[in-house]
């Protein structure tokens, strides 16, 4: 590791500005590019607000390396950290992951798309519906044909 | 279709909170079959999205790096079963209990393969030909469909996969040989293949290479060829298989002459580490040798791995029946004393790197009826 490293600045849709090290910028292949260019102004980030940037940061800062280890110790430390990180209201964690959409990020895509993933699992039609903002637009006879396919799924 | 799409786009016009298609695909992606199952319920545009052949190809690429299943497939007294068999931990799940098999007339089937979520059953009989259907299965799904009666009529040679060239999941083929009765060399075949996207069968004619042919044995799928070591007989004389492949794409049959330093008893056709194998048994040294070819398009290529010892002992009598997920091989075993139907057999699994078999505690009733093939979690169907 260089004991001098180098900073980029990011300004966030409602014009926050943040400093990230160039190690972690490297890592948001949207603007990996940018960075390698050797661009010093601050990049604008249209689409992600501050405090979803201020999110996207503390997780790739905790990220960046450690990932990678085969350390047990530190991949399970890793791991509860990742769980508190997580502990946010439904439109934070879609707001995270477009933000990882957006900036390629693939480790948070990854983890934010699983997440949802995880909490929908087991969820009912109606509370799905609900987090999606989905309305039911079928005809009753369209709906009926769809639940009649999935009729041994009833009561499990 | 254009209308729906349509109304799609108006909707999330509406909704600027909603997630892009794209993204709600690679969260849908990661949930297990019984919920996406449930969800199609969920809207009309998420009713598409979970049909659409790009997010089935995304579910199904997931489900296969992630979820494949060692599937075995064995009578018992009653009927035939599907479970999952957890090798490493020994575990059984039964996966077929459901509304198929609760039809009287699919109680009894051979596996003939799995391929992309879906399984080809057959029900042949060779008491009667004519009551034996072939069907397509996916028992996450629990989706099935009955084929058209072949117009030769229903054969017990049957192969069973899928045309890589065309870029569709459910573009799956079964081919069906049947061979008339004759004295040698008077024998003709008539060949026939289905296609599950016309839902139709075309003939293909006297094709066969192999009419001598007893047993075709059970296939493996590689790359775009069905593979099988088929057993003839010729004037009481059992005689040298060579390896016999089906190309999906080309519609054609071809043989690829094995080593003559390959023990000339029966041989057992697997995949293992993702390379085409051959098991070869030596019956009078009481053991197996295991082969793999590196170089499909080189025949010269392969290659003797290792043996197998004392699988044949006073004792017990092994057949290997296929190769798991986690390359071990699963073996068919009984006692030496009483091999035929009926007699107690169970599974049990070799570990290359111990040498030792392990037992499955699976009881099945023949080699024969008994099968084992990779199974993915999808919801692939054929739709017509």
């Amino acid at each position: 590791m260089s004991s001098k490293k180098k900073v980029i600045t990011l300004r966030s849709s409602d014009g926050e500005i943040f400093e990230v090290e160039e190690a972690v910028a490297l890592e948001w292949l949207t603007i990996k590019p940018l960075v390698e260019s050797g661009c010093t102004d601050a990049i604008p980030l249209p689409q992600v607000t501050g405090n979803i940037l201020a999110k996207v940061i503390e997780y790739c800062k905790k990220h960046i390396g450690a990932s990678e280890s085969e350390d047990r110790k530190i991949l399970y430390e890793l791991e509860s950290w990742d769980a508190d990180f997580i502990k946010v209201d439904q439109g934070t964690l879609f707001d995270l992951i477009r933000a990882a959409d957006y900036l390629t990020i693939k480790t948070l895509f990854e983890f934010t798309c699983q997440t949802v993933a995880d909490t929908i699992k087991h969820k009912t039609i109606e509370e799905v519906r609900h987090i999606f903002r989905e309305s039911n637009d079928f005809t009753p006879e369209e709906e009926k044909e769809i639940r009649g396919k999935s009729w041994w799924l009833q009561g499990l | 279709m254009e209308g729906r799409d349509g109304l799609s786009m108006k909707r999330r016009a509406k909704k600027p909170s909603d997630l892009p298609e794209q993204i709600l695909g690679d969260i849908l992606c990661r949930l297990p079959v019984r919920s996406l199952v449930r969800f199609r319920c969920v809207s009309r545009s998420w009713n598409s999205l979970l049909s659409s052949h790009a997010f089935i190809k995304a579910h199904l690429k997931r489900s296969s790096e992630l979820h494949a299943y060692d599937l075995v497939k064995f009578n018992d007294s009653a009927k035939s079963r599907l479970v999952i068999c957890g090798v490493s931990s020994n575990e059984i799940k039964s996966l077929g209990d459901c509304c198929l098999l609760d039809q009287k007339i699919f109680q009894r089937f051979d596996l003939i393969d799995s391929c992309n979520g879906v399984l080809c059953l057959s029900t042949f009989q060779k008491d009667s030909p004519g009551n034996s259907s072939i069907i397509l299965y996916n028992p996450s799904i629990r989706e099935y469909k009955v084929l058209p009666q072949p117009s030769s009529g229903l054969s017990e040679f049957i192969g069973f996969g899928l045309d890589i060239s065309t870029g569709y999941l459910d573009d799956l083929k079964i081919i069906n040989v049947k061979l008339t009765l004759g004295t040698y060399p008077n024998l003709s075949s008539k060949v026939e293949v289905y296609s599950a996207r016309k839902n139709s069968w075309k003939q293909l004619g006297d094709v066969f290479p192999m009419r001598q042919t007893m047993f075709l044995g059970k296939q493996v799928l590689f790359d775009k060829y069905i593979c099988w070591c088929p057993y003839a007989r010729l004037r009481c004389q059992v005689f040298e298989s060579n390896l016999l492949m089906y190309d999906l794409v080309r519609e054609s049959f071809s043989e690829m002459v094995l080593p003559s330093t390959m023990p000339l008893e029966k041989k057992y056709v697997m995949l293992l580490d993702g390379f085409l194998s051959i098991i070869a048994c030596k019956l009078r040294s009481r053991c197996y040798d295991v082969w793999t070819i590196k170089d499909f398009s080189i025949p010269e290529s392969w290659t003797m791995l290792y043996t197998i010892k004392d699988a044949t002992n006073d004792i017990f009598n092994y057949r290997p029946l296929g190769s798991t997920c986690s390359g071990n091989i699963i073996f068919v075993r009984c006692f030496s004393s009483e091999q035929g139907y009926g007699s107690p057999k169970d599974l049990v699994s070799y570990k290359r790197e111990s040498g030792w078999f392990e037992d499955l505690n699976l009881e099945v009733d023949s080699f024969y009826s008994s099968r084992l093939v990779r199974y993915v979690d999808s919801i692939n169907f054929p739709s017509y």
